[in-house]
This record gives structure tokens, C-alpha cells and sequence, in this order.
């Protein structure tokens, strides 16, 4: 459970090879940590991003455990946890983008234990991608392949210098792959937004700008535009804000390129309604796979929010809000996401993995959280969960555990500690309370049995 | 006389009242009802924990009453009789119901008469989402039947319908008659965005004033007075939903599309102001 505390010499620095980066959906594998003694204070190859996130490591000393805020003997907490799971009559389980699949499966699993309702993500917009995977598919694939074949880059509506800031120098633009020996000279970058980003400037052959509201018109004019139908000029830039001639010229691209890659932003633009977007964008790519090959991916976040939708899927059938209330796996998208179960105040007690997945919740939400028994497992001393009813102190994902972290085309990639903790991992805290509501429920069942 | 359900205890997790149907309760005791189990929240408790029952269940008419609940699955799969509900409902009312009536006097939640095969339902108030839609993974939403909503509702209403008809008295949001595979949709008030986007065939109507901005894949086809309307409409008055005296003999506008599915559907709008 607890990682063993390895005894360095005091003052030999130590290359740590191929560490995994978990700050954006690219996971590089490829970054080389120096360290000395618990701290981490160099990144090779990392990004800013990335350097940032592992240079911000500083183990904090502190409990492992608090319960009601006072400090408690793991045991102690685990048995508190189990019971307050046990109990509750219609729990919810939610976070787990911040952390192993391996603590994933185990979440999962004791919803499925404790008839909970599990959720990954609380973001609207993932909630469209996953919508538009179950009714229109996805054609996608690895950015492998879009390092080695894809001669057409499209970023739809996202900054990926900022966001994603290796994606173009590794895999989309500079290398030369197996059928693109002159790399980025072999390439078009076409990118489509709303404003001109970092991207726009650093790395774009051609910069379509849309109207605010122009997104879906835009999807649509291409898609019409791919399967030639004739469209109004002057409705198309009115609409989208381009002239017709311009989308046309992108389309002739499309269908002209070898292998065409669509990326595609994965916040949502306004506060309107955005379960068109995903949708649309993977008819098109669906559209243009009739005429030449063509793939899409949407650009994810960091930490392991995949991986929390590939667990969910392989465990229950589904990506997200999936409830187990009724002893079934039941999904329920509005229904069963983390923060309509709070906000309706259905929830009466919550186990939140991972730092911070609240900061995103309505405040009806929120409220309801801090009326409900919870327990939260965190890697930080401090922030909005130190009033937890139980507070686990984690070992840090990706730095202090072992486990498996997806990358945002889906390829499963392997973490390793790179440094010990005194924390346990949220895999071992959720294994614990795990094996303690089930022997709560076997001895509730004995206690039927006797009874009759 | 009916089977009466009073709720008569108060809660704030959801109760799942799923397989309380007219034809599985029919020939039962009250004594076999009362012990018939519902969800509620994650176990599974007799019916008479939450609602005192009383009545005769024979004649095929439930009554849920008192508080409103917000019961979810209310009429799930129902074949027959009759349902009212003197209140508001949860999720999922008529959900895969294949006949029979449900009379809401309130309020429904989202998948109002989701994938029903037939029936009848009407809704006095407001229906949230995806009302007689296809759920996630689903190819085709309501198959037949008719769903009467006298005030607004929600997003994706009759998405990837197939066949019956939807009407709903005020507005909509988004995603009108999306995927629509056939059916019609009559929509009194305004509509949002992505009206019929991925259309087949069908009808979708909006008489609300609002101009309303449609997709670039419609086609204008001109102006009509749709005889098919007065048929709906008589059909309508006899089920005590009468549309706006005068309607029927408007000129109507007529939009074909979605021309990236099979573009056989029709778009109606009765005030074309600004539309293109």
C-alpha cells in the first residue's frame, strides 16, 4: 500500500528516462526527470506545461488521513468511508479523471458494490463527443499514424500551442514520417476559429475565421460542399461569416489530400447548447472518408479523462453517468451526470477521486455537496476539500504511482513512480473501503439469513 | 373506479415506479400491490412504503396522486388502459409505451414518450428533453403514437422519430426533428437552432411568429395551404388540442431538406419574416 521511501545518497542527482507527462492529452512518453532526493527539478523535453506540473511537485508532509478534520488512522477512515457508502441510499461516485484506470476499475467497481451512480466528467461538451460516438460513430485512429500519413491538418475551433503544446512538433506537423519524408513541408495546417490564436500565428498555412455563431453553419456548408450540393453564396456568408469561395477552396483540399486529420477543440464555445458540434464534425469526417481518407479526434485534457471513458465503457457499457442503483448499469446522459444528481439534491453522500473535479460544478451543486457526507480522495493538503466528512491523502498521479494513463486517441500508456510517497495510492484507499463494504454487505446478508 | 396511489411520504431520492402499469396490476389484490416493489434510490422497497393504495385496479385506470413525486419511468412500456398523473413527472414518462393513454397534470421530465410504439399521451404543462426521441445508441425514436404537450418544451424533441406525431403548444429549444426519419412535429410557439438537421422524410410545423433561421441544406419551395394540416388539425380538436383558429387557412411556407439526408422532409413555417 504504501510506496517503500528509497534511500539515495544525499546528494547524487538521479535521470529518470522516458518518464510519462500527464498534463495535456498528449502524454508524451519521452521526457527525462532529474532529480535529488524527493524533488523534482529539471524536465527534459517536457513542455511548459509539463515542466511546470512536475517542477510544482513538493511532497507536503501532513495525515494520510483526516476524518470530520481531525487526523485519523487510515483503518479509521476506510471503516467510516465503507459506512458512510453502505448506507447511503442513493450515493454518487465522480472525478476520476485525475488518476489511474486501475483506480478507475476499482471505483466502478464499488459503485457497482454500493449501488452508486458513477461519473467521469462533468463538462457538457464531453457529453456531446460521447453522444455523437454512440448515434454517428467516430473515424479515427492513432496519432502514430497521423505522425507518419497525415498530409492535411485540420484544427477546428482550438489553440493546441496552448493547449496541447507538443502535438504539433511530435505527431501533426514537424516530423517526418514513414510517407511524409519532407515533414512539415509535406503538411497543410488549415485552422479554423473564432479569433486569431497562438497557433494561428505560429503554425497555420490558412486561417478561416468563423462568426461566434457561424460553428455548426460552417460544419454543415462543408459537409454540403463534400457531397456536392449547390448552397446560396450569400446565405453562407452570412452564416458563417466566409465566403462560400473559401470553403470551397478548404473543401477541394480535404478531398484532395492523402490523409486528412481533423482536430478538434474539446471546451465548449458560449454558453449555448453545443451537442451539434462533435456530432456535425464526425458526419463530415464520415462524408469525407467517401472520397479519400480522412480522420478526427477531439483534443482532451490532461490527466486521464480517457481513460475514465474507456474504463466506464469496458466496466459498465458506458463512457459516463451511468447509474448502478438499480443492481444494472442504466445511462442516463442529464440524468445521472455528476453535477443534475447534486444539483436536485437527489445525491445523499458523494466519494470524490481526484483533486479538484468541483471547480466545474453548478452552484446548486456545490451547495448540495457540502450538505451530504463526503469523502474525497486528494493529492494536496490544502483547497476545497480539507472539510471533507473523510479525507484520504493521496499519492500523486503520475509521479508517486505505478498504473496506466490514456493518451486522447485512446492508446494506453504505462506510468511509473518516479518518486516514492508516504500517501498511499487512490487505487490502494479505494481498494480498502472497497473490500470493507463488501464484507458489511456479507455480514448484512448472514444477518438476513439468520433472521429467516 | 380507479386504482388510487396517494403518495404519502416525502423524499428527495428518486423513486423509479417502473412496471406499475395498468396490465400487470389489473388482476392484482390490493394487498399484492401494496407489496409490489419500487426503486427507490438504490433499494428496492414495497409500494405502500411511499403511496397508500386503494381503488380497484380492474378497469384498467391508475391514479398517482398527492405530492408530486416526480416518479420517473411512469407507464414505461405500458400496452393499455389509462394513467393519470395529478402532478408533475420525472424522467422517462411513456418511454416504449405501445398503447394506452398517460394525462399529466403537470410537469415531465426529459424522454417524454422516448421510443413508444403507440398510445396517447398528453402533458397539461412544460416537457423538458429529447421528448419521443431515440436513446444513446438507438437508430430510430417514437414509432407511432401521439404526444401532446400544451406548454414548451426542451431540446431534441422527436429526434430520429419514425413514424407518429408530436405537438407541442409554446416553444422549443434545439434540434427540432433532428435525424427525423419520418412523422410530423407541429410546433405552436418558436424554435431553436438545427431545426430537422439530418431530416429524411416527415414534417416538422412552427407557426410561432418568431422568424426562425434554418439550415443552409433547406430549399424553399414555396407557399401552400396544406390540406393534410386540416386533417391533423380535426384529428387534433377531437383530442382537445385545437390549433390557432385560422391556421389552416394560412399560407404556409415550405422548406425541403435536409439535403444531406434524403431531403424528402418538409419544413412548414407560417410567419416567414427574415427566414432565408
Amino acid at each position: 500500500m504504501s510506496a517503500v521511501v528509497e534511500h539515495e545518497p544525499a546528494s547524487a542527482p538521479r535521470v529518470v528516462e522516458d518518464v510519462v507527462c500527464t498534463a495535456c492529452g498528449c502524454v508524451c512518453d519521452d521526457i527525462e526527470l532529474q532529480l535529488e532526493r524527493d524533488r523534482i527539478i529539471g524536465a527534459r523535453n517536457a513542455c511548459a506545461m509539463g515542466t511546470a506540473r512536475f517542477l510544482a511537485y513538493r511532497p507536503e508532509p501532513g495525515p494520510a488521513c483526516l476524518v470530520e478534520g481531525r487526523p485519523a488512522t487510515f483503518a479509521d477512515g476506510v471503516e467510516r468511508a465503507a459506512h458512510i457508502l453502505a448506507d447511503a441510499r442513493y450515493p454518487l461516485i465522480f472525478g476520476l479523471a485525475d488518476t489511474t484506470s486501475e483506480a478507475q476499475r476499482v471505483a466502478v467497481s464499488l459503485a457497482d458494490w454500493v449501488g452508486a451512480c458513477v461519473d467521469s466528467t462533468i463538462l457538457e461538451a464531453h457529453g456531446a463527443m460521447t453522444a455523437a460516438l454512440q448515434s454517428v460513430g467516430q473515424v479515427t485512429s492513432t496519432l502514430g499514424e497521423v505522425r507518419n500519413r497525415a498530409d492535411l491538418v485540420i484544427v477546428w475551433r482550438a489553440d493546441p500551442i496552448e493547449s496541447h503544446p507538443r502535438l504539433f512538433s511530435r505527431y501533426a506537423l514537424d516530423p517526418r514520417g514513414n510517407f511524409l519524408p519532407g515533414g512539415r513541408g509535406d503538411r497543410y495546417c488549415a485552422i479554423v476559429d473564432v479569433r486569431e490564436s497562438a497557433s494561428v500565428r505560429e503554425a497555420a498555412d490558412e486561417f478561416i475565421c468563423i462568426k461566434q455563431d457561424g460553428e455548426s453553419d460552417a460544419l454543415w456548408t462543408l459537409r454540403a460542399l463534400t457531397r456536392g450540393i449547390e448552397l446560396d453564396p450569400s446565405a453562407v456568408e452570412t452564416a458563417t461569416g466566409t465566403p462560400l469561395a473559401i470553403w470551397q477552396g478548404l473543401t477541394d483540399r480535404m478531398i484532395g489530400a492523402k490523409y486528412g486529420v481533423l482536430f478538434y477543440g474539446a471546451e465548449p464555445l458560449g454558453t449555448r447548447r453545443r451537442l451539434a458540434i462533435p456530432h456535425a464534425i464526425h458526419l463530415l469526417v464520415r462524408d469525407l472518408n467517401e472520397r479519400t481518407r480522412f480522420v478526427c479526434m477531439p483534443l482532451r485534457g490532461g490527466g486521464n479523462l480517457v481513460g475514465a471513458l474507456n474504463v466506464m465503457a469496458w466496466c459498465t457499457g458506458y463512457p459516463a453517468a451511468v447509474s448502478l442503483a438499480g443492481g444494472y448499469p442504466r445511462h442516463g446522459p442529464g440524468e445521472f451526470h455528476a453535477d443534475g444528481l447534486l444539483g436536485s439534491g437527489q445525491a445523499d453522500a458523494a466519494l470524490i477521486v481526484s483533486d479538484d473535479p468541483t471547480s466545474r460544478l453548478t452552484a446548486e451543486a456545490k451547495e448540495h455537496l457540502e450538505r451530504i457526507p463526503r469523502i474525497v480522495l486528494c493529492s494536496e493538503a490544502s483547497g476545497a476539500s480539507r472539510d471533507a466528512t473523510v479525507l484520504f491523502r493521496t499519492a500523486v498521479f503520475g509521479i508517486n504511482t505505478d498504473g496506466t494513463v490514456y493518451r486522447m486517441d485512446a492508446v494506453p500508456l504505462p506510468t511509473r513512480a518516479v518518486l516514492a510517497s508516504s500517501f498511499p495510492s487512490e487505487e490502494g484507499v479505494l481498494r480498502a473501503i472497497e473490500r470493507r463494504v463488501r464484507s458489511l454487505g456479507a455480514a448484512d446478508r448472514d444477518a438476513r439469513t439468520e433472521g429467516e | 373506479m380507479a386504482l388510487s396511489l396517494r403518495q404519502s411520504a416525502r423524499t428527495s431520492l428518486p423513486v423509479s415506479v417502473e412496471g406499475v402499469i395498468p396490465e400487470r396490476l389489473r388482476d392484482k389484490s390490493i394487498g399484492e400491490i401494496e407489496r409490489r416493489e419500487i426503486l427507490h434510490g438504490n433499494r428496492r422497497i414495497p409500494l405502500a412504503e411511499l403511496f397508500r393504495v386503494s381503488g380497484d385496479p380492474s378497469d384498467g385506470r391508475i391514479d398517482f396522486e398527492g405530492e408530486p413525486l416526480r416518479c420517473h419511468h411512469i407507464g414505461r412500456r405500458m400496452s393499455g388502459g389509462e394513467i393519470v398523473v395529478h402532478g408533475d413527472a420525472g424522467h422517462h414518462p411513456g418511454a416504449e409505451m405501445s398503447g394506452g393513454k398517460i394525462r399529466l397534470e403537470g410537469n415531465a421530465g426529459d424522454w417524454l414518450g422516448a421510443e413508444m410504439k403507440g398510445g396517447l399521451i398528453e402533458v397539461s404543462g412544460s416537457a423538458d428533453r429529447r421528448i419521443g426521441s431515440a436513446y444513446p445508441g438507438s437508430r430510430r425514436g417514437m414509432t407511432d403514437g401521439t404526444i401532446l404537450v400544451r406548454g414548451d418544451a426542451g431540446d431534441d424533441v422527436g429526434t430520429s422519430m419514425r413514424r407518429g406525431l408530436v405537438a407541442v403548444g409554446g416553444g422549443c429549444g434545439d434540434g427540432v426533428g433532428s435525424g427525423m426519419i419520418a412523422g410530423t412535429i407541429l410546433v405552436l410557439g418558436s424554435c431553436g437552432e438545427h431545426i430537422g438537421a439530418e431530416m429524411r422524410r416527415g414534417t416538422i410545423g412552427i407557426f410561432g411568429a418568431d422568424p426562425t433561421r434554418l439550415l443552409l441544406t433547406f430549399r424553399r419551395a414555396g407557399q401552400f395551404r396544406p390540406l393534410f394540416l386540416r386533417l391533423i388539425a380535426r384529428e387534433l380538436a377531437r383530442l382537445g388540442f385545437p390549433l390557432p383558429p385560422g391556421l389552416c387557412e394560412d399560407e404556409l411556407t415550405l422548406y425541403h431538406g435536409d439535403l444531406l439526408s434524403l431531403g424528402k422532409g418538409e419544413i412548414w413555417l407560417r410567419d416567414d419574416g427574415g427566414t432565408r
